[in-house]
């Protein structure tokens, strides 16, 4: 066993599990309003004005941030797992790992923007 | 070196189909589970979206609202939520599997473990659904 590559693993566990928590209990009430709800009209839509006003409160930026950044690790891990069971494609992992991770890091920094500029 | 040998011995390798998960029901949970990371993804996305047409005003906010109103992404996010729906229930599951609490040196039940996860599911849901709908 080469012990050296894992000293990462910890950390990545970390915002892995911690986003698993957040996603499960999160995300699917975000779907089932915004995604189904909502656009079917079961629900009324609160629509734009309310969603700003919600989304340019301070704590809900921080819900945002955490909720993204978290669950955007969460899905870059565990996509990255999956595809390398599926494919058995062991060797790719540490490449699959930096494009995931990459794109998880980026579409946080991406979502920090937007959070700002409300 | 080793001296070369007329019969070398070969290396073994079984041969998997990349279809090995659908041999057995149990590899096939274990692969619609971590699918549901795809869903997650895919999910994170439309929010990191939403709030960008929510901080583009009024016009780009109704174009969200329609894009969502297409049958083909009110099918897929209904996929979704079952999706996100077995990541919960399998993750709360998995506190059980890593925790392992007493009361009066008896251990607690794999449920009443994994119950304080479901209730903070639910709590959540709640508060979320909540701040949505404005409700004070």
């Amino acid at each position: 066993m080469m012990m050296g590559k894992r000293a990462n693993e910890p950390a990545v566990w970390f915002l892995f599990g911690t986003g698993g928590f957040i996603v499960g209990y999160l995300l699917p009430i975000h779907i089932l309003m915004f995604g189904i709800l909502f656009p079917l009209g079961a629900l009324e839509d609160p629509g734009y004005e309310w969603m700003h006003t919600l989304f340019s409160n301070p704590l809900t930026r921080i819900y945002l941030v955490v909720l993204c950044f978290f669950g955007f690790f969460h899905a870059a891990h565990r996509i990255r797992l999956t595809l390398v069971d599926l494919f058995r494609i062991k060797h790719l992992e540490m490449a699959l790992g930096w494009i995931l991770y990459t794109a998880a890091l980026a579409g946080s920094a991406f979502l920090l923007y937007e959070v700002v500029s409300l | 070196m080793a001296a070369y040998s007329e019969f070398p011995p070969r290396e073994y390798r079984s041969e998997i189909s990349n279809w090995w998960w659908l041999g057995r029901w149990r590899y096939l949970k274990f692969i619609l589970r971590e699918f549901s990371s795809l869903f997650v993804a895919y999910f994170l996305v439309v929010t990191v979206i939403q709030v960008g047409a929510a901080a583009g005003g009024p016009e780009a906010y109704a174009a969200f609202q329609d894009w969502m109103r297409e049958p083909l992404m009110i099918v897929i996010n209904i996929i979704a939520l079952l999706f996100l729906i077995l990541h919960a229930v399998t993750w709360s599951n998995l506190v059980p599997k890593a925790v392992f609490p007493r009361r009066r040196g008896v251990r607690l039940s794999e449920l009443t473990t994994a119950l304080p996860s479901y209730i903070l599911w639910l709590v959540a849901t709640v508060v979320v659904a909540g701040f949505i709908m404005g409700w004070k």
